[in-house]
């Protein structure tokens, strides 16, 4: 019970600095993964949850009003289930099945974001023509991010609950064996790091740097 | 023609137009047709600041941009033109307009006195009737604000209300 | 007459939230006045009608890259200070708010963020701790991020509203492409690491390679629209793997 409700206050905090305050970053896939299993005892398994969701995330740029997913709280919910349910199957089938379960549940997130963006609009900008005064403008802003906060912690909180339970009863179900699980992740993985390219200027105008960074990545292989 | 696109958007340069347009569209030189920038060059370097380096801004007047219209439409780079409501297309394409040119709209946000046709696209009453004469010019009128999206016929629109 | 130290470092820590009330009509409008209310405070200390007026002015539609708003906000006080006339500050605020946006989506969200999460997933991948991932991610790309934010706010406030000349003639245009270039290093040396399951904590044989090679092709080749296939294979694959379960 303590441990959901830290989930919780971790999701809650995760989801304020994903946009509100104070946007450093620990609401990256990859660290809020890392905490919410710290909070099982799991820090590394929710770490490789949250890159595994991160790998995902990489692409999405938070440009305009554009729709998408909320990858912070989503990777919360996903790491802080699959640290709680490790042990109900094979880790590398858990790990596929958290991933997925994160990969909609970072939706859901993205819709809740959706409406308290709709609700801010009613509460800091309600009319233009005669908006209120300092102290006013002041009380409302806090108040958007005090509902940010209770938003964030709600939708982790909830997710974490649910993806556990799913976890704990599908896990013992997964026919297809660890290699496969480990494989489709990693087939699917390795394409959405591709896939990031485009953000660095595309194959054709990096081609050399980016063959230069396979050709380093492969070396490093080989000696490890 | 190498005029790409005639933008309505009051952001002017700015993402959605640089990346969105210009991945797609690639303009060598984007002309913001304004008389107010085209006289301050504090608030033209601000509006050059998102422009990646490959890409050219240049501000012309009204005026300058009727005299220079026929230049762009038959020269070789290749032009996004920009205007930052749609009084200034209409005062720029009225009288000159070739039939069939497209106007796209985008990015015209909430102002007192604007009422939301669309999420990006909010007119006045001025403006639905600016848009009408663009239309009666033989402009076709349509709102779009990224090429990844579905165009909306605006005069369509506006008339069905 | 400058700003105190009062003022400035309350402007500066609310910069941080200034996307607290993000909404669909005004974007960071609210953020905005709630940013700069201590410098409206100061300048309009004995006037609350135009203290009132100005936190409206303030309130309007606004956006921008939000480690590069103080740079808008530290200019916006200046111009308040010198008093300005409204038509003006709005002209500076349409003006500055979409370059913000553009340059700070292609240096930051586009650049330095996901630079730094690729070199913390390669250290992961390689075996560095899970603590020791998660304290250089953070310290290294909130360096950049401070001084990002804290160089723009000081720019501003020196600069007023010609701080574009200044930032033109930066070295940000050219480290953005520095960053972009390093990115698509850290990228290539990145796959092969996943390729052979390093997400999976596991050392897989050659199909699973070969066909992870093909994966990171085609994400090379078509960039994010492989992203809906590629979630909604995952998700096929886990509900194929379930089903076979229950089955068998």
């Amino acid at each position: 019970m303590i441990g959901w409700l830290a989930v919780a206050l971790l999701g809650g905090l995760v989801g304020l600095d994903s946009t509100a305050f104070p946007q450093a970053m620990f609401s990256r896939p990859l660290i809020a993964g890392a905490l919410a299993g710290l909070v099982f005892g799991h820090p590394l398994d929710g770490m490789m949850a949250g890159a595994a969701l991160e790998i995902f995330a990489l692409i999405i740029l938070p440009v305009g009003a554009a729709r998408y997913p909320e990858a912070g709280t989503g990777a919360v919910a996903a790491a802080a289930a699959y640290a709680q349910a490790l042990g109900a199957g094979p880790r590398p089938a858990l790990l596929l099945l958290a991933v997925v379960f994160g990969l909609g549940w970072e939706r859901i997130a993205g819709v809740s974001v959706i409406l308290l963006r709709r609700e801010n609009e009613r509460l800091v900008a309600r009319d233009a023509r005669e908006p209120p005064g300092a102290e006013e403008v002041e009380r409302r802003h806090l108040g958007a991010m005090a509902i940010d906060l209770l938003r964030g912690a709600l939708i982790a909180g909830a997710g974490g609950l649910v993806g556990a339970f799913l976890l704990r009863a599908l896990g013992p179900l997964w026919a297809l064996g660890s290699v496969t699980a480990a494989g489709v992740l990693t087939v699917a993985a390795t394409g959405m790091v591709a896939a990031a390219l485009p953000l660095f200027g595309g194959f054709r105008d990096r081609r050399l740097v980016f063959v230069v960074g396979l050709i380093c990545g492969s070396l490093l292989l080989l000696l490890a | 023609m190498a005029i790409v696109l005639f933008r309505v958007d009051e952001r002017l340069i700015h993402g959605q137009v640089v990346v969105g347009w210009g991945t797609v569209l690639h303009p060598d030189v984007f002309v913001v047709v304004d008389d107010e920038l085209a006289e301050s060059g504090w608030e033209q370097e601000l509006y050059c600041l998102g422009l990646p380096p490959q890409m050219e801004a240049r501000f012309a007047s009204v005026t300058q941009a009727r005299e220079q219209l026929p230049g762009w439409q038959t020269g070789w780079p290749r032009v996004l033109v920009l205007t930052r409501n749609v009084r200034t297309m209409r005062r720029l394409l009225e009288g000159v307009a070739l039939p069939g040119v497209e106007v796209n709209i985008g990015g015209l946000h909430f102002a007192p006195g604007r009422r939301a046709v669309l999420p990006y696209v909010y007119l006045s009453d001025e403006e639905r009737d600016d848009v009408e004469a663009l239309a009666t010019e033989g402009v076709s009128v349509s709102a779009r604000d990224l090429p990844s999206t579905r165009a909306t016929h605006l005069a369509q629109l506006l008339g069905s209300e | 007459m400058a700003f105190s130290r009062g003022v400035r470092g309350g402007m500066f820590l609310r910069s941080f939230a200034i996307q607290g009330s993000w909404n669909y009509r005004t974007l960071l409008g609210a953020g905005l006045a709630f940013t700069l209310l201590p410098a409206l405070r100061e300048l309009y200390r004995d006037d609350p009608a135009r203290l009132d007026d100005a936190v409206r002015r303030h309130s309007g539609v606004f956006n921008g890259h939000p480690y590069l708003t103080p740079m808008a906000v530290g200019a916006l006080a200046v111009l308040e200070q010198e008093g300005a006339d409204a038509a003006l500050i709005e002209r500076f605020k349409s003006a500055i708010r979409g370059s913000l946006g553009t340059l700070g989506d292609r240096l930051i969200w586009a650049g330095w963020r996901p630079v730094c999460l690729l070199f913390s997933i390669g250290l992961l991948l390689t075996g560095v701790r899970w603590w020791v991932v998660a304290t250089i991610f953070l310290v290294l790309y909130n360096t950049g991020h401070l001084l990002l934010r804290a160089w723009g706010f000081r720019l501003g406030l020196e600069r007023g509203r010609s701080v574009a000349e200044q930032l033109r003639r930066s070295t940000v245009p050219g480290l953005q492409r520095m960053v972009s270039t390093f990115g698509a290093f850290l990228l290539g040396l990145l796959l092969p690491l996943l390729a052979v399951g390093g997400i999976a904590s596991a050392r897989l044989v050659w199909p699973w390679v070969g066909a992870a090679a093909l994966a990171a092709f085609l994400g090379a080749r078509y960039g994010e629209s492989v992203r809906r296939p590629i979630v909604f294979a995952l998700a096929g694959f886990a509900l194929v793997g379930l089903l076979l379960g229950i089955v068998i």
